[in-house]
């Protein structure tokens, strides 16, 4: 059959933005539609831990610090929140983004060495991410927030650890990309492995854009 | 069209070969200006932690914008960084289907936890005038101090 033949074989070299390796009823391949499905069931997911966020944003009184200064019972109490930080950290999470893209337009050229110059770049950035979150949540515990101190840090804890679990797989992914590419066993025609991770990561990165407005620069 | 034209095919692919699954062939160069303009966005974002006194960062206008801003940071990585303005609209409808569902879900959830307007326990105000029971004005007792009446702040 001559379009299976197309897209198959000959269209590597010189076509390296055709990715449909079987037929389907969509014109879309069947892996690339279930991303899709699961990233728009885990918007349900995060969806509803951000809710849970907002109901249970303020501890009670003397239940430890909240995200901001408070006042309980005629006490001003510090909030844990680090805002410089955090931004930092979510310029990182960005800028992964692009970096990502960059990645999936390398391998659609055919470019390997620039492809694994920014997987690279893509996991050491969500690296950086990840690390800073570890680091947060290290001096929120020191400041006597932990998981079950109060409604704010149980919700808080749940919501960004379930992202920063997210993260983590999309970092092993990276990285297993990256050990294929130098295997070479990754080549142009499987660039839509790479373009189906990118959707993981960037679905990652939206998610981290809702979550910082909401839950930290939001007062 | 012959295998071995294909094989001598050179440059962008024609949409008519990729099934529709993609219009057009996505430059580096529309992704670095996405990034860019990403990167205003979230600088404007932060600037409302700091410049409190600006009129579009207080009040009730606060809110507003940074939601409109994280909506547009949110279609522009989905549209672009994503493909979906070059990819099929079924992946546009299955995407925003979703989303579209969340959020009227969890919006009728807050609005069946009274989120939206104040006298209820997750609201901060230990004035009496917006508690609606006495055992919510037990456990009124934390407020922000953006929060606070100026008296109180004080």
């Amino acid at each position: 059959m001559a379009s299976t033949t197309l897209h198959e074989t000959e269209v590597d070299a010189a076509a390296p933005v055709a990715h449909i390796e079987h037929d389907t009823n969509t014109g879309i391949s069947n892996t690339k539609v279930a991303m899709w499905l699961f990233l728009a069931s885990d918007c349900l997911l995060f969806g509803g831990l951000i809710t849970t966020f907002l109901l249970y944003k303020y501890p009670l009184c003397g239940q430890g610090p909240g995200p901001r200064d408070m006042i309980c019972n005629g006490e001003l109490v510090k909030g844990v929140f680090d805002i410089p930080f955090t931004s930092v950290t979510s310029f990182c999470l960005l800028a992964s983004s692009l970096t990502m893209v960059l990645a999936v337009s390398a391998i659609e050229r055919g470019d390997h060495h620039r492809l694994r110059i920014w997987l690279g770049a893509t996991a050491a950035l969500g690296a950086v991410f990840i690390s800073g979150q570890v680091y947060e949540f290290t001096a929120f515990y020191r400041e006597g927030l932990g998981f079950t101190t109060s409604r704010f840090s149980s919700a808080f804890y749940t919501l960004t650890g379930f992202h920063g679990i997210h993260v983590t797989v999309g970092i092993i992914m990276l990285l297993s990309m990256l050990m294929w590419s130098f295997r070479g066993k990754l080549p142009e025609h499987k660039s839509e492995t790479v373009e189906i991770a990118g959707l993981y990561w960037h679905f990652v990165d939206v998610v981290w854009i809702v979550i910082f407005a909401v839950v930290y620069l939001i007062p | 069209m012959s295998t071995t034209e294909q094989t001598h095919w050179e440059g962008p692919v024609p949409a008519a070969a990729l099934d529709g699954a993609i219009r057009e062939y996505p430059k580096d160069k529309l992704y670095l200006l996405n990034f860019a303009v990403l990167f205003a966005i979230t600088v404007v974002e932060v600037l409302t932690y700091f410049l409190t006194d600006f009129p579009l960062f207080r009040g009730g206008a606060l809110v507003p914008t940074l939601l409109l801003l994280a909506a547009v940071k949110f279609f522009l990585v989905a549209y672009i960084f994503m493909h979906l303005k070059f990819d099929k609209k079924l992946l546009s409808v299955v995407f925003y289907s979703g989303l579209v569902l969340a959020v009227l879900i969890y919006v009728a959830v807050m609005t069946m936890f009274r989120l939206w307007w104040p006298g209820n326990h997750m609201v901060c105000d230990s004035s009496p005038q917006l508690s609606r029971s006495e055992s919510m004005v037990k456990t009124q007792t934390v407020c922000p101090v953006s929060q606070l009446a100026p008296e109180k702040a004080g």
